[in-house]
C-alpha cells in the first residue's frame, strides 16, 4: 500500500545479467537420461510381463510424468490470475517464470498424446480400467457378474469413455490456452510499459479465470487421476491436487529464479528479504493445507471404511507403497513445517534452492503414488515401477524444460516498469 | 524485545499533531488524543446512548427471555417437545449450534491470522469481531448442552476418573467437539482479554467516577504502560495469535468431523473439513458486516471504521463465499461421478425430493445473491451490503438445515419420513440470537468497540503512532 509514497512513473527495472547453459544442461540430461531408461525399463518390464500388464505399465508410468509436469503450467496460469487479482509480490518476482510456463501449454498438450491413445486405443493395456468393455472387465474381476456388467456399462456410457474423455480434455487444454493466451497478449503492455487499459483487463480477467480453473481442474484430475482407480472418488482429492499444483510451481519457480539469479546483487536488492519471505512462507502455508486436506481424506475414509473408497488406501498402503507412504509425511509435511519456520532459511537463495528440490522431488512421488499404485503389482517389482516412474518424469521434465527455457530466456528477468513496486517497497 | 517507543496510555501526554491516512484506514484527520476520546468515552459514559443502541439491547433482551421459557419447558417436558424423531434425531438444535460456531470463526481469523499477516486493516475490526466470537461460541455452546437430554451430565463428556470406570468415547467427534469448543472458547477468551488490559488502563487513567474507576482499575491488573509491560503484552499477545491460527482450522474441521465420519449418503463427503472452514468464515464475515454498520452509524465510527474495511470485509466474504460454493459442486459432481445409488440418489432427493426448495434457496442466498459483491457498489454501500449479508446469514443456516434434512431419506425408503421444528426448536433458536444481541449491546456500552491501543499504533510514528507495526515489528 505504501507505493502511493513513491513516484514509479520513471521505474525501469535494470537488466538482470542470468546463464541460463546450467540448467539447460539439467534439461537435457534428464531429457536424454530420463529417456533412455524409461524405454529401457518399460521394454525390459513389457516383455517380463507381457501377460501381466507390462505395456499398461508403460503408459500408466508415463501418464504420471505427464501430470506432474502439466501441474507447472496449470499452476503458473492460476497463480498468475490470483497475482493479478490481489495485486501480490511473489506473482511479480516469478512473472517471467510463469509466462515461460504457461507459452510450453501447447506442447503439454503434445505430451498428452500417449494418455488419449491409452484411453482410446489401448484396452486392456490402457492404464484407465474403463478402457476395457464392461463384460471383460467383469469376466476379469468379478467372475462375470452382470451387476458388475451393469454397473461398468452405465458408468462408462455416462461419462467414462474414450471419446468424452478426449472431448473433456480439448476443452481443458482450450480453455486453459486462451486464459494463458489473453494474458501472455495483455502482460507486456501493462508491465514493460505501464498501460493502465491492459492492467485493468488483467485484473478483471483474474476473478473469473479463477473460477473457471477451479472447476476444470477438478475435471481434470477426476480423468487424468482419479479415473485410474475403480470405484473411487473423493471430493478433496481436487483439494489436494490443487496444493501439490501451487507447490509444484512456486518451488520449480523458485528454484529456476534463484538459480538464474544466483549472487547477482542487482536481482537480490530488489527481491528484499521481505519477498524472499513472503515466497518461502506462501509455500510453507502449501505444504501445510496440503497435509490438512490429505490428512483430513485419509482420516474419513479410514473412519467410513466403506468398499468402494477403502481400496484406494490399502492399495498404497501395501506391497511397500507403504514406505512412499511414510516418505509423504516426513518429508511432504514434517521436515518443510519444522525448516520453512526459520526466516534465515526463506532468505537464503541457496537454502531456498535446496527446500525447492526437496519439495519438487516430493511432490513427484506424491503424484506417482497416485497413480502407479492403481493397479496391484507384485509385492517384488513395486520397486522396479517406482524407477519406472521416476524415469518417465525425468524425461517428461526434460523435454518440457528444454522448451521452456527456451520461452525464458526470450525476456529480462524482471519487467520493466511493474518491477517498481519491488524496487521500491518492503524496506521493513 | 520492545525497541519502539509505546504510545502513552494517556492520550493527552501526546503532542498534539493531526494525521490524515492516505490508505483510507483512517478517516478525517486525527492524533492519539483524538483516537482514545472517540473509542473511550463511549465506555466512560461520555457519550449519550443512541436509540438504536435501545433498539438492539431491548429486542435481544425480549427474545433472550424465549431462550429461557424455551430452555425452561424442555428441562421440564424432555426432548420430546422438540420437532426431533425418528429419522431425524439431529434438528435445529445442532444446525443452530453448527451456524453459531461458525459465525464466530471470523474473529479469530481477524484477530490472530491477519495479526500474523501483517494486515494493517484488522486494527478496526478486532475488538468488536473478538465479542461476536466469544458470544457467538457462547451462543453454540448452549445447544449440545441442552440436545442431550440430561444436561446435568454433561460433564461426563470429560475424562475423569470415576467410580463408573465410565469413560468417553474418544473415537466419537462429539468428544472431540467438546475439547476443541472449549480450548477455542479458553483461547479467544484469554486472546481478548489480554488486548483490553492496556485499554482498560486508558479507562481507568479517564474515569469520571470512583466505580469506573474501581471496575476498570482491577480489570486493568495494574498496567502503567512501562517498557516491561509492552514487552510482555506483545510477546503474549504474538503467541496467543500463533496458538488461535491452527484453531481458525481445527474447531470447525472437527465440527465438521459430526458429519463426515458418519457412512449417511452426501454427510460422508472428504470436502467437509475444508468447505465447513470456509463456510465459518464466511458466515463470520456477514456477521462482522452486520456489527460494524450500526456501530459506525450509532457512535459515529465512520472515521475509524471506513468504507475501506467495508470493501475487504465484502471481498472476504465473496472470496470464501465461492469456494463454499465450489463445495456444492464438488458433491454433486463425486456423487455424479462416483455413481454410487445412496450418493446420487440423495443427491437428486436433495434437490427435488420434499425439502427440494430449502436446497434451491440455499443456492440463492449462499451462491447467487452474493456474487453481487463483485460490484464496487455492493461491496461499499452499507444497505446493499447489509442485505447481501442477511443473505449470507440465512443461507449458511439453510446449509445445515439442508444438510440434517437430508436423513429424512436414508437408504431404506420403509425408514423414511419427515421433519418439522415445533415452537420450543424456534424458542431456543430465536432465543439464543436475543442472548447473543444482548450481550453484544452491553459489550458496546461499557468496553471499548475497538482497540484503543492498537488504534493508535496505526498512526505514523510522526503523530505518536507506529505506522501499525507493533507486534510484529518488535517480535522480530
Amino acid at each position: 500500500m505504501t507505493e502511493h509514497h513513491h513516484d514509479d512513473s520513471h521505474y525501469v527495472a535494470p537488466t538482470i545479467e542470468a546463464n541460463y547453459a546450467p540448467l539447460r544442461r539439467v534439461a537435457l540430461l534428464s531429457a536424454v537420461v530420463g529417456t533412455v531408461a524409461f524405454l529401457a525399463l518399460g521394454i525390459a518390464n513389457a516383455s517380463m510381463n507381457a501377460a501381466h500388464g507390462g505395456v499398461r505399465d508403460l503408459f500408466l508410468t508415463y501418464q504420471s510424468g505427464f501430470v506432474f509436469w502439466s501441474l507447472v503450467p496449470i499452476g503458473a496460469m492460476t497463480l498468475m490470475l490470483i497475482g493479478y487479482l490481489c495485486s501480490t509480490s511473489w506473482a511479480l518476482v516469478f512473472r517471467r517464470v510463469f509466462q515461460a510456463a504457461m507459452r510450453t501449454w501447447p506442447l503439454m498438450f503434445v505430451l498428452f498424446l500417449p494418455v488419449a491413445a491409452s484411453a482410446l486405443f489401448m484396452g486392456h493395456d490402457s492404464s484407465f480400467w474403463w478402457a476395457v468393455p464392461a463384460g471383460e472387465f467383469a469376466r476379469d474381476h468379478a467372475n462375470g457378474d452382470p451387476v458388475v456388467t451393469h454397473e461398468v456399462a452405465h458408468r462408462q456410457g455416462l461419462y467414462l469413455n474414450g471419446l468424452f474423455f478426449l472431448l473433456r480434455a480439448v476443452i481443458i487444454f482450450g480453455v486453459f490456452g486462451l486464459l494463458m493466451r489473453a494474458m501472455l497478449k495483455w502482460a507486456p503492455a501493462a508491465e514493460d510499459e505501464g498501460n493502465a487499459a491492459n492492467k485493468s483487463k488483467l485484473k478483471g480477467l483474474g476473478g473469473p479465470g479463477v473460477l473457471v480453473w477451479a472447476l476444470l481442474f477438478t475435471v481434470a484430475m477426476t480423468d487424468w487421476v482419479m479415473s485410474v482407480e475403480p470405484a473411487w472418488s473423493s471430493s478433496m482429492f481436487p483439494v489436494v491436487a490443487a496444493m501439490d499444483c501451487f507447490l509444484v510451481t512456486m518451488a520449480f519457480s523458485a528454484l529456476v529464479f534463484y538459480s538464474l539469479v544466483g549472487e547477482n546483487q542487482t536481482a537480490l536488492t530488489i527481491v528484499k528479504d521481505k519477498f524472499r519471505i513472503d515466497i518461502g512462507s506462501l509455500m510453507y502455508a502449501f505444504t501445510m493445507i496440503w497435509a490438512y486436506a490429505s490428512f483430513g481424506q485419509y482420516m474419513l475414509i479410514w473412519a467410513g471404511n466403506i468398499p468402494e473408497e477403502i481400496g484406494y488406501y490399502r492399495k498404497r498402503l501395501n506391497g511397500g507403497w507403504e514406505f512412499v507412504a511414510y516418505a509423504l509425511m516426513a518429508i511432504h509435511w514434517l521436515l518443510p513445517f519444522v525448516i520453512f519456520l526459520f526466516r534465515e532459511v526463506k532468505t537464503n537463495p541457496k537454502s531456498m534452492k535446496a527446500m525447492s528440490i526437496m519439495l519438487l522431488a516430493i511432490c513427484a512421488t506424491d503424484v506417482i503414488w497416485w497413480i502407479v499404485p492403481c493397479v496391484p503389482h507384485a509385492e517384488d517389482t513395486q520397486f522396479f515401477h517406482l524407477l519406472m516412474a521416476i524415469a518417465a518424469i525425468a524425461m517428461v521434465g526434460g523435454i518440457w524444460g528444454l522448451a521452456f527455457l527456451g520461452q525464458l530466456r526470450k525476456a529480462n528477468l524482471l519487467p520493466k516498469k511493474d518491477t517498481a513496486f519491488l524496487a521500491n517497497w518492503g524496506h521493513h | 524485545m520492545a525497541t519502539v517507543s509505546a504510545p502513552s496510555t494517556v492520550g493527552e501526554q501526546a503532542e498534539p499533531e493531526f494525521f490524515t491516512d492516505d490508505e483510507h484506514l483512517i478517516g478525517g484527520k486525527q492524533n492519539l488524543v483524538t483516537i482514545g476520546e472517540k473509542i473511550g468515552n463511549v465506555c466512560l459514559g461520555e457519550v449519550p446512548i443512541p436509540k438504536g443502541w435501545w433498539i438492539m439491547f431491548l429486542s435481544g433482551f425480549t427474545l433472550l427471555q424465549a431462550l429461557v421459557l424455551g430452555l425452561a419447558w424442555l428441562f421440564y417436558m424432555g426432548v420430546g417437545v422438540w420437532g426431533i424423531n425418528s429419522p431425524v434425531f439431529w434438528g435445529v438444535a445442532i444446525v443452530n449450534f453448527v451456524w453459531w460456531i461458525g459465525i464466530g470463526h471470523a474473529g479469530t481469523l481477524i484477530s490472530a491470522i491477519l495479526l500474523l499477516m501483517h494486515q494493517k486493516w484488522r486494527t478496526s475490526l478486532n475488538r468488536f469481531a473478538e465479542s461476536m466470537t466469544l458470544f457467538a461460541v457462547m451462543c453454540a455452546g448452549i445447544f449440545p448442552l441442552i440436545h442431550m437430554g440430561r444436561p446435568w451430565l454433561a460433564y461426563w463428556l470429560f475424562p475423569f476418573p470415576n467410580n463408573m470406570a465410565v469413560w468417553p468415547q474418544f473415537r466419537s467427534p462429539l468428544c472431540w467437539d467438546a475439547f476443541a469448543v472449549s480450548t477455542y472458547f479458553s483461547v479467544s477468551l484469554l486472546f481478548w482479554y489480554i488486548g483490553l488490559i492496556p485499554d482498560f488502563a486508558y479507562l481507568r487513567d479517564h474515569a469520571k467516577n470512583k466505580i469506573q474507576q474501581m471496575v476498570y482499575g482491577m480489570l486493568a491488573m495494574g498496567w502503567r504502560g512501562s517498557a516491561i509491560h509492552w514487552r510482555r503484552y506483545e510477546k503474549l499477545y504474538l503467541i496467543l495469535a500463533g496458538i488461535g491460527t491452527p484453531l481458525v482450522f481445527s474447531v470447525h474441521t472437527i465440527v465438521s468431523f459430526d458429519f463426515a465420519v458418519s457412512i449417511v449418503p452426501l454427510w460422508h463427503a472428504t470436502i467437509f473439513p475444508p468447505f465447513f472452514v470456509a463456510g465459518a468464515i464466511f458466515a463470520g464475515f456477514a456477521m462482522v458486516i452486520w456489527l460494524a454498520v450500526p456501530i459506525r452509524h450509532w457512535y459515529g465510527m465512520k472515521d475509524l471504521i471506513t468504507t475501506t474495511h467495508l470493501d475487504v470485509c465484502a471481498k472476504i466474504m465473496l472470496g470464501t463465499g465461492l469456494i463454499v460454493s465450489y463445495g456444492y459442486f464438488s458433491e454433486v459432481w463425486m456423487a455424479f461421478y462416483g455413481q454410487s445409488v445412496y450418493e446420487w440418489d440423495t443427491t437428486l432427493q436433495r434437490m427435488f425430493g420434499p425439502y427440494g426448495w430449502s436446497y434451491w434457496l440455499l443456492i440463492l442466498t449462499n451462491t447467487i445473491i452474493p456474487q453481487l459483491c463483485w460490484m464496487k457498489k455492493f461491496r461499499t454501500n452499507e444497505l446493499l451490503l447489509c442485505l447481501v449479508a442477511g443473505s449470507v446469514h440465512i443461507g449458511m443456516w439453510f446449509e445445515r438445515y439442508v444438510i440434517i434434512v437430508t436423513l429424512t431419506r436414508d437408504h431404506l425408503p420403509s425408514s423414511w419420513g419427515r421433519y418439522a421444528p415445533t415452537l420450543w426448536d424456534y424458542a431456543a433458536m430465536f432465543g439464543s440470537l436475543g442472548l447473543f444481541l444482548t450481550l453484544f449491546a452491553l459489550f458496546m456500552r461499557f468496553l471499548p468497540m475497538l482497540s484503543i491501543t492498537e488504534m493508535r499504533e496505526l498512526l505514523p510514528r510522526s503523530a505518536g503512532g507506529r505506522d501499525g507495526h507493533a507486534v510484529m515489528e518488535n517480535a522480530k
